[in-house]
């Protein structure tokens, strides 16, 4: 235990720096939020403990249970890139594997650091099923146990992620692992959400068993036993995954780091190419070749296909599709813009935080680093905007949608696209450590929700926009319909009224995110021309 | 010809001066050493010249264009090897070369047939088309010193360009540094390795808590500093240095 006190204390210190370089101000201002926050949180669940009574909060407290698990092995395999690189990339791994330090103790610390990907989805199942405890008036042990449980879930599930990373980088070869591993478990959460479509129509009408579920949390002998043998499998896989630790991490880490060299494919050269501006053209082909061969862009350049496909799976035959195409057409129209948002955000963001300290060769060149933004915004741009136009255009045709309604869902992508990836790109450059070691650490965690915020803030504006073009110019569709449906809610009003200044304000809106794009771009090329690294 | 002009070159992070004062010229086609302790400011330095750095005080000027003020044209003069080299692991050294001279404009034809001759000088034509995040430590430093030459720039400055090299390819690197000397390209060479300074350089500069303790041939030093005939820049690095410390 002092052992795992001595290797886990420099975190500790290095969290200690962080919190204490934070402006004492800004730390008093996020414990009274979370204070009142926490406050208001139980006077809220509180107040409306009925809602958690009979059938139906047994059905709600059973479906937290099993969901709540399944939810958060998924997380956890989504997580598996940060497992993987925990366990065999740390640079902490070096210092350990070499120490006197027992094998147990550098388990236990690999399980401490790859658990966060299980404990943050437990928080909120916790918090769900305190608010059943207090609807059903439970003990204290009921909360004593509730935590045990939770804390066996997480251990099981992270155990669980360890043992088969670590079997699998046993048992394929390191290069396949590095470039195919993390796509092939990042596509798992498919698998789930289809796998569990069955499953939750066959669950959501068992009514007796949702009673027995229920029965069994508030009853503390029941509960006791269910927490003790959640414990006691945990303990097991722990063990289990501890033995495949002990058997396989040594030649598996050997293997994984030592990776034999990877000849890329190598082409003839092209008969034809783009004719793209002169000075543009090396930073544009080094962006191509690097999302190319980066496993983690290319998923993120399925995110269109696997978006629709989740989308279109679950809707059934051609009646629906009838029935429900005036609705589809809205929720794509608010979802595309917002999500192509947030994809900008992983895909963009992820073309300045790659440069790193390389960025002192691109300072060190007699080049630009408007041409470097610019090459970096026009790879990005282009990748991003065809997959999305194509399968756009695709949902579109197959879900016999008008020609207009293709139209202005490839436009608000296309227009979504153009705002929000030199938003990110500027905003990044601006912003970005480029000397952290941690790629993930180079864009600090307050600039990524400033370009979540501005997203949803766009995306709304980019939807109002549309909305209104539709109510002006397209009043006999059943799109139409739909909206009038909203006509209650004030700015539903004001986009279906003929006031000049309601197309005068969305335009506005426009022109000033324009203008800022252009001054944030600015500054951003300052930045880079000034940055010391 | 002047090609390396430092003026008064200073820069302080906080309360600490990591370079101070500094004034060097180093003529074209002239091999120099930058020498110094661990700490000394040898990196800092050449950061300022390269103009990853802003300087508090002075200039710096390649080619006799100030660094800061004629960006351009001072960055088109120079080649440059980080201590760690500054590559993109998801390229091939091939790829990477290409980016480079596309970086210095040169044609795509042009950058690739020097590339071809750069990677057999230093023998990683075999490697050229693997990714370079399969580069051990050498091979890392090989295809950073193949970027620095690619665009044949009149000023090279070099940090520490021998670093985990075999002593094949130290030798061969070593012969085609004087090669360039020879043909008037200036090389201004920051390393540890005292030997490697004396047996390559043509003057070298000591350097010691930001400030230049010392600037001659190996010859003109040992006259300065002692009465022995043979004494090697290893004693007169450490005397130098020392006598600096207890200052």
């Amino acid at each position: 235990m002092l052992t795992f006190w001595k290797v886990v204390r420099p975190t500790c210190w290095m969290l200690d720096r962080r919190v204490r370089a934070i402006d004492r101000r800004i730390v008093i201002g996020v414990v009274i939020v979370l204070g009142l926050g926490g406050q208001w949180l139980y006077g809220a669940l509180r107040g409306r403990e009925s809602l958690l009574a009979g059938d139906r909060g047994d059905a709600i407290a059973a479906l937290t249970v099993v969901f709540g698990g399944l939810f958060i092995l998924l997380l956890a395999f989504v997580n598996v890139s940060s497992v993987l690189y925990r366990l065999y990339l740390a640079p902490d791994l070096d210092l350990l594997m070499v120490a006197p330090i027992p094998r147990c103790v550098v388990f236990a610390v690999k399980l401490v650091q790859c658990s966060p990907g299980a404990v943050l989805p437990a928080i909120p199942i916790g918090i769900a099923l305190a608010w059943f405890g207090l609807a059903r008036d439970a003990g204290w042990a009921y909360y004593v146990l509730l935590a045990l449980l939770l804390l066996a879930m997480v251990v099981f599930v992270t155990s669980t992620v360890m043992g088969a990373i670590l079997l699998i980088t046993r048992t394929i070869p390191a290069a396949r692992i590095r470039t195919w591993i993390p796509v092939i478990l990042a596509l798992v959460p498919l698998v789930f959400v289809f796998g569990q479509q069955r499953f939750t129509a066959w669950f959501s009408g068992q009514a007796d068993l949702h009673g027995t579920i229920a029965r069994a949390l508030v009853d503390e002998g029941d509960l006791a036993w269910i927490a003790g043998g959640g414990v006691a499998l945990a303990a097991a896989v722990c063990l289990a995954a501890y033995h495949v630790f002990n058997r396989a991490f040594a030649e598996g880490w050997n293997r994984y780091r030592e990776v034999a060299p990877v000849p890329a494919r190598r082409r003839a050269a092209p008969a034809w190419t783009p004719p793209l501006p002169a000075r543009l053209r090396p930073v544009m082909a080094k962006e191509w070749l690097e999302i190319r061969r980066d496993p983690h862009s290319l998923l993120n350049l399925l995110q269109p296909a696997i978006l629709v496909v989740l989308f279109l799976a679950p809707l059934g035959g051609r009646d629906a599709v009838d029935l429900l195409r005036p609705i589809f057409f809205w929720f794509m129209l608010i979802f595309v813009p917002w999500f192509i948002g947030v994809a900008a955000l992983g895909f963009a963001v992820t073309a300045i935080i790659r440069e790193g300290p390389n960025l002192a060769l691109l300072r060190v060149a007699p080049t630009s680093m408007s041409a470097v933004l610019r090459g970096k915004l026009y790879t990005t741009w282009g990748a991003m905007v065809i997959p999305w136009t194509v399968v756009l255009a695709a949902t579109g045709v197959l879900l016999r949608f008008a020609w207009w309604q293709i139209a202005l869902l490839l436009a608000a992508a296309t227009v979504s696209l153009a705002s929000m990836t030199p938003l990110t790109i500027g905003l990044g450059a601006l912003r970005a450590d480029f000397t952290a070691r941690d790629v993930v650490k180079r864009i600090p965690t307050g600039a990524r929700y400033v370009m979540i915020a501005l997203n949803a803030l766009y995306a709304g504006w980019l939807f109002a926009t549309v909305a209104w073009l539709i109510a002006h110019g397209f009043r006999e569709s059943d799109s139409f319909k739909v909206i009038e449906v909203f006509q209650g809610l004030p700015p539903v009003r004001a986009l279906l009224s003929d006031a000049a200044w309601v197309p005068l304000l969305l335009a506005a809106g426009h022109v000033l995110v324009d203008v800022g794009l252009v001054r944030l771009w600015a500054a951003a090329v300052r930045r880079l021309e000034r940055i010391e690294i | 010809m002047t090609m390396i002009e430092l003026a008064g070159l200073g820069k302080n992070f906080g309360a600490l001066w990591a370079v101070k004062d500094l004034d060097l010229a180093v003529n074209a086609g002239e091999l120099f050493g930058f020498l110094g302790p661990n700490g000394a400011g040898k990196t800092t330095t050449i950061r300022l010249m390269v103009g990853l750095l802003r300087p508090t005080t002075g200039t710096a000027a390649i080619a006799g264009h100030d660094i800061q003020q004629e960006s351009l044209a001072a960055r088109r003069s120079l080649g440059y090897l980080a201590q760690t080299p500054l590559l993109y692991d998801r390229l091939t050294g091939r790829e990477f070369l290409r980016f480079i001279g596309g970086l210095y404009d040169l044609p795509d034809g042009e950058s690739d047939a020097r590339a071809r001759d750069l990677l057999a000088l230093m023998e990683l034509d075999a490697k050229a088309d693997d990714l370079i995040e399969s580069y051990s430590g050498g091979m890392r430093h090989k295809i950073g010193l193949c970027a620095a030459l690619l665009h044949r720039p009149p000023v090279l400055i070099l940090d520490e360009p021998l670093v985990g090299m075999d002593p094949a390819s130290s030798r061969r690197i070593k012969d085609a540094l004087l090669g360039l000397r020879d043909g008037g390209t200036t090389i201004f060479l920051s390393t540890h390795m005292l030997e490697i300074a004396e047996q390559l350089c043509d003057r070298v500069a000591i350097l010691d808590h930001g400030q230049l303790i010392a600037v001659g041939t190996v010859p003109e030093l040992r006259a300065a500093l002692t009465s022995q005939a043979g004494a090697s820049l290893e004693s007169l690095f450490l005397q130098l240095t020392q006598t600096e410390t207890q200052d």
